[in-house]
């Protein structure tokens, strides 16, 4: 359900913190089931180069040495994608083999989710009436890095600080899904995930860790406090 | 601009985009300057760090009422608050609001356990289904892909209408609902079969759960009393149950009674958590408790110690029995018009052989005789007759104690003092549960209790009873389940009367009473084949018969192989042999191929049989793995209904919608009637008309109409459909939906006009605790017997034959082969059947993987250390588990607990593929009054309990 938009021209050379809000869509998009869409990027190769560009631009070496072969496939069929995505991430013979819940990685999921939709509130948001997915899935996750980096870029093109995104983007990396992400790419590995699964991880990892790389060279240090040192608020 | 997935693949542009999707603006506006009540502006937000977020305090968007619709049984029927914030619910708490019924007597508060404290992690886990899901690949691969609602449904549909209106028709359609029976929404599935004419799988006899020890004795098994109503007890017998282990929030009404004065005395062969909260444990070998009751029942007569009144009253011990033959003598002995239900006892004051009083309890001036020999003349000339209780009383001598410890193991002075006890407490009181039906001999295990009870005349008064099946239900649902028509519920229940209306006349003319009627009501329309026995179909149409008809391989009683039995109680109608042969299984509520014993044999007979298996849940089940489509079930707390509970917590409680669904997963009221009216719709597409039902007749295929009540009630108005539940019954004090789902719970006013909790025999008064048989006690109302008395003397041909025409132990076969290990089971303290076997927390609680427990001497006897890989095995096959060496299991037992999910085991084989559980012969007895079958009760059960099996370390 896509349900607000917006858009605004950008200029020739678009910015890290633009460039980082398309990526988050776009491996937001990703890691949605499987469609025709998705596999008609997938054939064409259109998914690799817009992601091996726009990586590319960030930095180059977000790509350096990996192989991104298996982002493009002209005999892509997407029987074979959803069947994979399905094993992965929505059932296996014990459930879920690699859940997209962070918390599921991570701590313990209700604190991981508290402080996630206390993110989300902070910042006037909340979850999707109807929304399919829980405040720690990696797409409810990502939705709101792509946000962050907006109003960063917007405000940046505007004139205005960014600061608070800045600093918010760098703790909720550092606090969510930079927490949880490299644990569920290794479970993807362990699982011999189809190598478009398993790069899309990787590539994920290595943006949230040069995005946070970047934000605390500009800002310090996220605090790492565990989660869990908090208590669960509904207590 | 709406993004979709290909302008984010392709790129913007230069354009930069905001597309939210899983998140959106609280104020429901757009950003910047859009309509908008509270446009957001982003330079308004200053951040520094995270404790930013954290300094808002957490509030709740609502609180709502709650419970867990699972199979607790004995424990069940918590009321619990349940928080939401953002349509996520984030814990649970009890509730602790129930009414203190007395002011003398210890309450309720609060009811709850460790899984259902943590039910609102559970259902967010990694088990969590959340789409549709259809199989790819071999089945019981693991490979799905998601699919719509619409198309599963249309398959779905598709698949049943092909089968129904081919030759095999809607009986090769079979569904399970395991433990989700009655309830409000949850009867759908009964009426989805009315609707449809498919065949449920009755399911309780091969759980184990059917009491069949006291179906033959009392004539029924539901038979319970409330649990504070222990209070009144001053001796408490813990024979056979672990309360302590397995019912968590009922378990400190034991306590208290306790202090107040009550006597706890537990009988096991282990030294159970039960035996450490007793007075007194008293170890018995595994089986053998009929044994040992028997040996008490022959002290108590020897001794003179019973209770002569209440055996003569409620009993058929002073009924005559021929000598002759042992069978009863009947009035058609005596007169060619005469009755086959009319007996005789010799009446001491008038020194003559009358009848007994049939239609009430209550004797009169009369004073039946217990011992002596008569002679009566018979249509067939001179005949001795005696009664019951003489010939049980010289039957019993071979249980005299110091015989007795040979069988049973209990000393005899530990058995004569045990029996004094029990004769001279003013109330005992019994908890058996659900365990020794399990065992092969259980039908003689419970009658030797009963018989204990019965002598002591310890049932029906306050404080005193046997715990029978617990079970207690809005009335309404059974109507609401079975009235057909597509006109409005109150006509369609008006003609349901109607139509039952004449045979409720002639069983009134027979002199039955209100018990009994509903009884005959309720075998009738099982003889029509509403449910099937899950043991029978299993035996008959899946191929089980090699497994479950072993029998006489391992009961040196049996003079002939089990299905010689089969045959006969199938040709004469004792028990039925349906024949449609199984193409369709929905499973909607249980996890067969987790709980059919040897499910492993169970699932390479009946899945290549199958054209379609369906499961619906909330969690992936071994039944899920192995289905064609899974369809994501509603957690407990996200969707509306009324819980079936017990006596023993006697509140009706509700499930509420807290929060929407999570992902595509639907109600299961939702998915009955989107499956019906897609029926429907495809029919009418595919130009099918109508279809034959299991009768021959021809139906039409407006099966979404009928169910809903002409579109009275639909997947749209749930809510207003359990008012309609509420509306309708007449045993929870006229509550209706809003003001229960406010609450959580009511207590009910009356155990109400259903046939599975007429059992209960008793009024419940607002502030008195509730007895179970008050109504055979003190209204003298007759049992729902053959001889309409507690009885004790089974005078059926497969009883004879089996020589069990009075209770006798016997000891436990060697079912599995002659191995030395004696595999019991029961309940599992961290789960509730599988539901949270693999739950993160509970699993943290125990060893978390199949474990089976050996005792120290049996352990160090085969080099095993506590946690060693073992080599469970027997004949039937062999399992790999962890050793828990304790102090707690006898030399010769081994005891693997309740409900591993079979993906939790190396080659997915759990204990549960080690037994074959034969049959006994006496569970296939028919056609004898109160033994006929019937929904849930006096059909096969399992026999998993004192499976013989060897242990051996895995180096």
């Amino acid at each position: 359900m896509k349900q607000t938009a917006r858009a605004a021209p950008i200029g020739a050379a678009p910015s890290a913190p633009a460039i980082a809000s398309y990526l988050y869509g776009l491996f937001g998009e990703c890691f949605g089931y499987p469609d025709e869409e998705l596999v008609l990027a997938v054939q064409s190769g259109d998914l690799r180069r817009t992601l091996d560009q726009q990586l590319s631009t960030l930095d180059p070496a977000l790509t350096a040495g990996l192989d991104l072969s298996g982002l493009s496939d002209q005999a892509a069929d997407l029987e074979t994608l959803a069947v994979e995505y399905t094993r992965l991430f929505d059932a296996n013979d014990r459930g879920t083999a690699c859940s997209l819940n962070g918390g599921l990685h991570f701590g313990s999921q209700m604190k991981v989710m508290e402080e996630a939709v206390r993110f989300y509130d902070y910042f006037e948001l909340t979850l999707t009436e109807g929304n399919k997915e829980l405040p720690d899935h990696l797409s409810t996750q990502l939705n709101f890095l792509h946000f962050l980096s907006y109003a960063e870029a917007d405000l940046q093109r505007s004139g205005e600080s960014p600061l608070a995104y800045q600093r918010a983007r760098r703790d909720f990396i550092a606090r969510q899904p930079g927490r949880w992400l490299p644990s569920m790419a290794e479970k993807l590995a362990a699982l011999n995930a189809a190598p478009f699964f398993h790069l899309l991880s990787v590539l994920l990892v290595r943006l949230l860790k040069h995005e946070q790389s970047r934000l605390e060279c500009l800002h310090g240090a996220a605090s790492l406090e565990p989660v869990t040192n908090y208590c669960f608020s509904g207590l | 601009m709406t993004m979709t997935r290909r302008s984010f693949i392709k790129g913007m542009g230069g354009v930069l985009s905001l597309s939210l999707v899983q998140l959106s603006w609280k104020s429901g506006g757009l950003a910047h300057g859009a309509a908008s009540p509270t446009p957001f502006r982003y330079s308004q937000i200053s951040y520094d760090s995270f404790e930013d977020v954290y300094r808002k305090q957490w509030t709740w968007d609502s609180v709502s009422k709650g419970t867990h619709f699972v199979n607790c049984f004995y424990q069940r029927g918590c009321n619990w608050n349940v928080f939401v914030k953002n349509g996520i619910v984030w814990r649970e708490e009890q509730v602790g609001a129930y009414d203190q019924v007395d002011p003398k007597i210890p309450d309720y508060n609060p009811r709850g356990c460790q899984k259902g404290a943590c039910y609102s992690e559970r259902m967010y886990d990694e088990s969590r289904l959340r789409y549709p899901l259809k199989r790819v690949g071999e089945r019981g691969g693991g490979q799905w892909k998601r699919v719509s609602w619409d198309e599963a449904l249309n398959d779905i549909a598709d698949k049943m209408i092909d089968v129904m209106v081919s030759s095999d028709g809607p009986g090769s359609i079979m569904w399970e609902e395991g433990a989700v029976t009655g309830g409000g929404a949850g009867m759908a599935m009964a009426r989805t079969c009315l609707v449809l004419d498919t065949p449920v799988l009755d399911w309780n006899t091969e759980a184990g759960d059917h009491r069949p020890g006291m179906g033959a004795t009392l004539g029924k098994m539901t038979f319970c009393s409330s649990m504070d109503d222990v209070f009144h007890s001053d001796l408490i017998l813990i024979w056979g149950g672990n309360p302590i282990y397995t019912q968590i929030p009922n378990a400190h009404f034991i306590t208290e009674a306790r202090y107040n004065g009550a006597k706890v005395i537990t009988i096991a062969p282990d030294y159970s958590a039960s035996s450490i909260h007793a007075d007194q444990w008293i170890p018995v070998k595994v089986g053998c408790d009929a044994a040992l009751g028997l040996s008490m029942a022959h002290v108590m007569i020897e001794e003179g110690i019973y209770n002569r009144k209440f055996v003569q009253e409620q009993t058929d011990l002073p009924l005559l029995v021929r000598s002759d033959n042992g069978r009863f003598l009947r009035q058609i002995d005596m007169q060619a018009d005469g009755a086959e239900d009319l007996f005789y006892l010799y009446d001491s004051i008038g020194k003559q052989v009358v009848l007994a009083p049939q239609t009430t309890l209550a004797l009169g001036k009369l004073d039946p005789a217990l011992e002596g020999e008569f002679e009566v003349d018979s249509r067939s000339g001179k005949l001795k007759v005696t009664p019951v209780f003489a010939r049980l009383r010289a039957h019993l001598k071979q249980y005299v104690p110091e015989q007795a410890v040979k069988l049973c193991g209990t000393d005899p002075d530990t058995i004569r003092g045990l029996a004094r006890t029990l004769a001279r407490a003013r109330a005992a009181f019994c908890l058996p549960q659900s365990n020794l039906s399990k065992y092969y001999h259980a039908i003689g295990m419970e009658r030797a209790q009963l018989l204990c009870f019965a002598l002591a005349g310890q049932m029906g008064k306050k404080g005193a009873g046997y715990m029978g099946f617990a079970y207690l239900s809005v009335d309404s649902v059974d109507g609401l389940a079975v009235a057909t028509g597509q006109q409005e519920p109150k006509l369609a229940l008006a003609a349901l009367g109607l139509k039952m209306g004449p045979l409720i006349q002639q069983y009134m003319a027979k002199g039955y009473t209100f018990e009994m009627t509903i009884d005959e009501l309720s075998r009738n329309y099982y003889g029509h084949g509403a449910g099937q026995s899950s043991m029978l179909w299993l035996y008959h149409q899946v191929g089980m018969a090699d497994t479950y008809g072993r029998s006489a391989e391992w009961d040196p009683s049996m003079k002939r192989p089990l299905d010689s039995f089969m045959q006969e109680a199938v040709a004469k109608g004792w028990q039925f042999k349906r024949t449609h042969r199984p193409r369709i299984f929905i499973e909607a509520g249980g996890n067969v191929l987790r709980r059919f014993r040897s499910y492993d044999k169970v699932a390479e007979k009946l899945l290549p049989m199958l054209d379609l298996l369906v499961t619906i849940d909330w969690r992936m089940s071994n039944t899920a793995l192995n289905s064609d489509y899974v369809l994501p079930a509603a957690a407990w707390y996200e969707k509306d209904d009324i819980t079936w509970v017990t006596p023993l917590s006697p509140f009706s409680q509700v499930i509420t919608r807290a929060v929407e669904p999570l992902a595509e997963a639907k109600p299961d009221w939702e998915f009955y009637c989107l499956l019906l009216k897609t029926i429907q719709r495809r029919a009418s597409e595919r130009g099918i008309k109508e279809f034959k039902d299991r009768h021959g007749l021809t139906r039409p295929f407006d099966v979404y109409d009928e169910f809903t009540f002409g579109g009275r009630y639909t997947e749209k108005n749930a809510e207003e459909f359990l008012d309609l539940v509420l509306q309708f019954s007449t045993n929870v004090g006229g509550v209706d939906w809003k003001k229960i789902k406010e609450k959580g719970f009511q207590r009910f006013s009356s155990i109400g006009n259903s046939a599975g909790t007429v059992g209960n025999a008793t009024d419940i008064k607002e502030h008195e605790t509730i007895t179970a048989g008050l109504w055979h006690t003190e209204k003298k109302m007759p049992w729902p017997t053959l001889t309409r008395r507690m009885q004790f003397c089974i005078d059926h041909p497969f009883y004879e034959e089996q020589g069990e025409v009075l209770p006798v132990h016997k000891d436990p076969p060697r079912i599995g082969g002659n191995y030395p290990l004696q595999m019991t089971g029961g309940h599992t303290r961290w789960s509730i059947h599988a539901s949270w076997r693999d739950q993160k927390y509970m699993q943290r609680l125990n060893r978390g993987q199949p474990l089976v427990h050996i005792g120290v001497e049996d352990a160090a006897a085969r080099h095993i250390k506590d946690g060693d890989k073992v080599r469970l095995y027997n004949d039937i096959n062999s399992v790999e588990l962890m050793a828990k060496v304790v102090p707690s299991i006898r030399p010769g037992q081994v005891t693997v607990y309740h409900a591993w999910e079979p993906f939790m085991a190396k080659g997915r084989k759990t204990q549960v593929t080690l037994t074959p559980s034969p049959i006994n012969p006496l569970q296939l007895v028919g056609g004898y009054f109160h033994i006929q079958p019937r929904f849930a009760e006096f059909t096969p059960g399992p026999s998993d309990r004192a499976t013989r099996v060897e242990l051996e370390k895995i180096h």
